[in-house]
């Protein structure tokens, strides 16, 4: 496969995530304290390099979303720490807090909502450079620059966003990440609101910058393909966990976590009459106060004794790069999609 | 495959079917018709529109009473008595309304009540919502310690009577326009928060609003950048309820004396000045009642009208 | 001997269900109306999946409340016959509607929370709507409710029966929303994305369920989508619909092995070359025209690749391609190449 490109391995890391953990009140006892906790994140770590694009994908409620808005600071963590070229996230103030905001930046998913419905789409962009300390003219000039690299026709400046199609919107968005030069973009879903025949547009462009600017990406998604497509390496979520780190097409050649094998068995394929869905029985457990076991030992079709002893980590290292927690992935084959046909 | 060339790329501009333009066009193209039933602005609603007429001639009405009560030299024409020519119906002795139990001119005095209505509520209605915006997006934004302290407030304010507290100022004052716009105002802005707080509450949650905070725009700017402008609407909505509320609150209060004094006519003063006469000259209610109820419909007929205006599900589709 | 008449006679004969002829549905502005859903039709025989699958703005959604009778408006049918089992709907009587509704065809809609009532138990809800349509007693009506709710997957069903609607999953809702609008054995089922909110693992549980549902029940289904790769296993036949058009109506399997028509090419094109990260995707560039801006003469022709100049001042007439019963609107096709 084609190399990512420009990545030196001597490289230092441009975020490093560590035990990152953000717990929410799940329920209150009469006197308002706290007497259960959601963890939509739960001691997730991970190094991203320069240049590459990391895609985190996972179900709905298995975290993707709370950890971008951690990455972005939109949610303050409850444990963990985050360095971004090697400054802690969490301890920065003043200068230094405001630069980091302007170097991690963020693609929201839905372009209605993410786009100020009263505002024009110069000044949506110019948003972007509110630290920059440039002047009016250097603004509007750095605005048109914005638009024009994300294919937007400059005459729209004036436009208001219901004045726009979805896509459209989504390149407003992108071109206000980019007037904040930011180095590292978590894209929330970026495409997922978008209709079938706009979708390939954004993620084209979203590439394309990429390349030509050196950007660093984080990009959370649900749709497996997409993330073939876009990421070098894929983090695979369930209930707040990465429970297998791997490179792209490693995990798409061989998945180990069986929970990433039924992922991968549910992409809806053009090609019918393969019938090797893996149909997972029932939904993911409820994420509160979890017992210490794994976690997707309910559902697993692979389930022992061993996964309702304990709960495995992100240790076990499979191949280069590649981690799965899973206690019994040495017994599971690789091509288990055969093996567990729909009932 | 294709069997022709390509157009140039200028033909796919050309044929997209411009609205204006498709007058003169084929008709049915691209499934559309021009039907030419078309209104503008506030005319695409007919009870804004009644609404806003209404408005418009209690405020220049508004504007005359307040220079008849102000302008010294013309408060003659609602002050001087004439006993003898006293509770006459419309058209007497050039008094176009008749006259009242004093005989003063009713059309004078209820110019006049009309322009002390109108101010009172008009000052009411712009205090309660610059302080019930206020309180509404910052708890609403910000939540935590800051929502709670603002959203007790507004529930001890919700449930207080507006009677109880107009009796406290005017014993502590003195019965007039102060007390009045104080009574109410100190009570009506609590309404304006909860609504606005709701609204705050769900765009904090929008995610232009995490867009600003990732870029690191600090909060006051938020607030004043992205939050305000989108509750202009409901609050134009809210303001136009307001008034006409708070023209029904004045009355009742002056009803009850805790108003304006004698001889300053407000509608509520007039009204209760009225009841004593209603069997010997029924006119001197009817009067300054049927215009508090059609400035109370006018108001609530714009605010209907503005709501469906400002409802964006109703504006035309873009291309 | 008299002309045969043009319009089949009232029970038709053959074994299809509904028949939507040349249904026209408009949307009235401020000085203009266009129709949203422009002279569509297609069948659906007994026992058959038809896949409806169009774009934000291709009028798939507005021709299933169209069919049901439920637009309001702004919108409204202008023209068109919907006929069930002989019967026409369209200007039927809401009492009368009402009765075909629920009964005899039922719909299922994208997020389930939208049409169950929070503050009931679904107990209360479902025995609530078999009896507002069969005159049978509280036993008989949650009798039917836990049949079907066990039918549909949902484990325990008599103790869940006592459940409000937010103590369920989101696939486990949209469960609970097809056991409803299946309780009183409906002929003919509307799902408008059924599992657009649902995750892909339970997505593929959902479209399962509806497919042994139809083989159980005989019925029919119209499943309408966005996504054509998610109806394509499970449905009879595909109609695509473009800016209020249809402009192909194959079997699934053509729809994927041999599309025709551009658009849907593109589309197809579109998600097959995501599998090579070496080159962009394939897109369809330029957006789907608004109401008020369609093209005058093929909707598609602005972002075509195979546009001639015809396509520019004459829409293509819906017709049947070469190959077989498939149904085709273009005036220059070209043959499938899969990327």
């Amino acid at each position: 496969m084609t190399a990512p490109p420009q990545i030196g391995k001597q490289d230092a890391p441009i975020l490093q995530v560590e035990h990152l953990t953000k717990q929410y009140a799940a329920r209150h006892d009469l006197l308002g304290r706290v007497r259960s906790r959601v963890s939509a994140v739960d001691d997730v770590s991970f190094t991203m390099r320069r240049g590459e694009t990391l895609a985190v994908v996972g179900e709905s409620g298995s975290g993707k979303s709370t950890l971008a808005k951690l990455v972005v600071r939109l949610a303050a963590p409850t444990s963990g720490r985050m360095l971004f070229r090697g400054i802690d996230v969490g301890t920065a103030r003043g200068e230094a807090s405001r630069e980091l905001h302007r170097r991690i930046q963020i693609v929201f998913q839905d372009p209605y909502s993410s786009l100020d419905p009263r505002q024009v789409v110069g000044r949506i962009i110019a948003e972007g450079l509110h630290f920059s300390g440039l002047d009016r003219a250097a603004r509007k000039r750095r605005v048109l620059e914005c638009m024009a690299s994300v294919g937007l026709p400059t005459n729209m400046v004036s436009n208001y966003p219901h004045q726009l199609s979805g896509g459209q919107r989504q390149r407003v968005g992108i071109a206000r990440v980019l007037a904040a030069d930011a180095d590292l973009i978590v894209a929330d879903e970026p495409v997922s609101a978008l209709d079938g025949s706009i979708q390939g547009q954004v993620l084209n462009l979203l590439k394309k910058l990429q390349a030509e600017r050196g950007l660093t990406m984080l990009f959370i998604t649900h749709d497996l393909s997409v993330a073939r497509y876009m990421a070098d390496r894929i983090a695979v979520m369930h209930l707040g966990r990465i429970v297998e780190f791997s490179p792209t097409e490693r995990l798409f050649e061989q998945p180990v976590h069986p929970y990433s094998q039924a992922l991968l068995s549910a992409v809806p394929r053009f090609g019918r009459g393969d019938g090797k869905r893996i149909i997972l029985s029932g939904e993911a457990p409820s994420p509160i106060d979890p017992p210490p076991v794994c976690r997707f030992a309910g559902r697993c079709p692979w389930r022992t004794d061993v996964c309702v002893s304990g709960d495995p980590a992100l240790i076990e290292e499979v191949g280069p790069d590649h981690s799965v927690a899973c206690f019994n992935w040495r017994v599971i084959p690789a091509d288990s999609f055969g093996h567990q046909a729909a009932g | 495959m294709t069997g022709e060339p390509l157009p140039p790329i200028e033909a796919l501009e050309t044929p997209t079917v411009d609205v204006e333009a498709l007058k003169t066009v084929e008709p049915g193209a691209g499934g559309l018709v021009i039907t030419g039933r078309r209104r503008r602005g506030i005319l695409r609603s007919r009870s804004a529109t009644i609404g806003a007429v209404i408005v418009a001639i209690f405020f220049v009405i508004g504007c005359i009473g307040l220079a008849l009560l102000t302008i010294p030299g013309l408060d003659a024409s609602w002050k001087d008595q004439n006993l003898g020519g006293a509770l006459k119906g419309p058209m007497y002795d050039g008094h176009i309304l008749g006259t009242d139990s004093l005989g003063r001119d009713l059309l004078a005095r209820v110019t006049v009540g009309v322009g002390v209505s109108f101010f009172i509520a008009f000052v009411v209605t712009i205090a309660s919502l610059v302080l019930g915006v206020t309180v509404g997006l910052i708890g609403g934004y910000f939540r935590g310690p800051v929502d709670t302290f603002f959203s007790a407030m507004t529930d001890v304010t919700w449930g207080f009577p507006v009677i109880l507290l107009a009796v406290m100022f005017a014993g502590m004052l003195e019965p007039g326009f102060a007390t009045i716009i104080l009574a109410v105002a100190l009570l009506s802005w609590a309404g304006v928060a909860r609504i606005i707080r709701g609204y705050a509450l769900s765009l904090r949650e929008r995610e232009f609003v995490g867009a600003a905070k990732a870029i690191g725009i600090p909060s006051w700017k938020i607030l004043l950048v992205h939050l305000l402008p989108n509750v202009v609407a409901p609050i134009l909505v809210l303001a136009s309820y307001y008034v006409a509320v708070t023209i029904v609150i004045e009355a009742g209060l002056s009803f009850l004396g805790l108003g304006v004094q004698s001889p300053v006519p407000s509608l509520g003063a007039m009204l209760s000045e009225g009841r004593n006469f209603i069997r010997l000259s029924p006119w001197q209610t009817i009067l300054p009642g049927a215009v508090l109820a059609i400035a109370v419909l006018g108001f609530n007929l714009l605010g209907d009208g503005l709501r469906d205006l400002l409802d964006p599900r109703l504006s035309r589709p873009q291309g | 001997m008299t002309v045969a008449p043009a319009i089949p006679p009232m029970k038709s004969p053959s074994t299809s269900l509904l028949e939507v002829r040349g249904l026209t549905t408009v949307v009235e502005g401020d000085g203009w109306e266009s129709a949203a859903v422009d002279d569509v039709s297609f069948s659906i025989a007994r026992g058959e999946i038809v896949g409806v699958v169009g774009e934000s703005g291709s009028g798939k959604s507005l021709t299933a409340l169209s069919i049901l009778g439920l637009v309001a408006r702004p919108v409204s049918v202008r023209s068109g016959s919907v006929r069930f089992d002989g019967q026409e709907l369209i200007g039927l009587g809401g009492r009368e509607l009402r009765r075909i509704r629920g009964a005899r065809i039922s719909m299922i809609f994208q997020e389930p929370m939208t049409s169950l009532d929070g503050a009931f138990t679904i107990g209360d809800q479902m025995i609530e709507t078999v009896r507002a349509h069969r005159p049978v007693n509280r036993e008989a009506a949650e009798t039917m409710a836990v049949t079907m709710l066990d039918r549909v997957g949902i484990a325990s069903a008599r103790q869940r029966l006592r459940a409000y609607p937010h103590e369920f999953s989101g696939g486990m809702r949209q469960r609970v929303m097809i056991a409803m609008a299946l309780l009183l054995h409906p002929e003919l089922l509307l799902a408008d994305e059924p599992t657009t909110a649902l995750d892909v693992t339970t997505q593929a549980q959902i479209l399962e369920l509806i497919g042994e549902l139809r083989r159980e029940m005989g019925l029919s289904v119209i499943l309408i989508s966005h996504d054509l790769a998610a109806v394509l296993d499970v449905a009879d036949r595909i109609v695509v619909m473009y800016a209020g058009r249809v402009v192909e109506v194959a079997t699934g399997e053509e729809s994927f092995v041999s599309p025709l028509h551009p658009y849907t090419q593109g589309l197809i094109r579109s998600k097959l070359s995501l599998r090579d990260r070496g080159r962009p995707v394939a897109v369809i560039e330029g957006q789907v025209p608004g109401l008020g801006h369609r093209p005058m003469g093929c909707r598609f022709a602005t972002r075509c690749p195979n546009r001639i100049d015809r396509c520019i001042t004459v829409e293509p007439a819906l017709v049947a391609a070469t190959d077989g019963p498939r149904l085709l609107r273009c005036h220059n096709p070209s043959a499938w190449v899969e990327p």
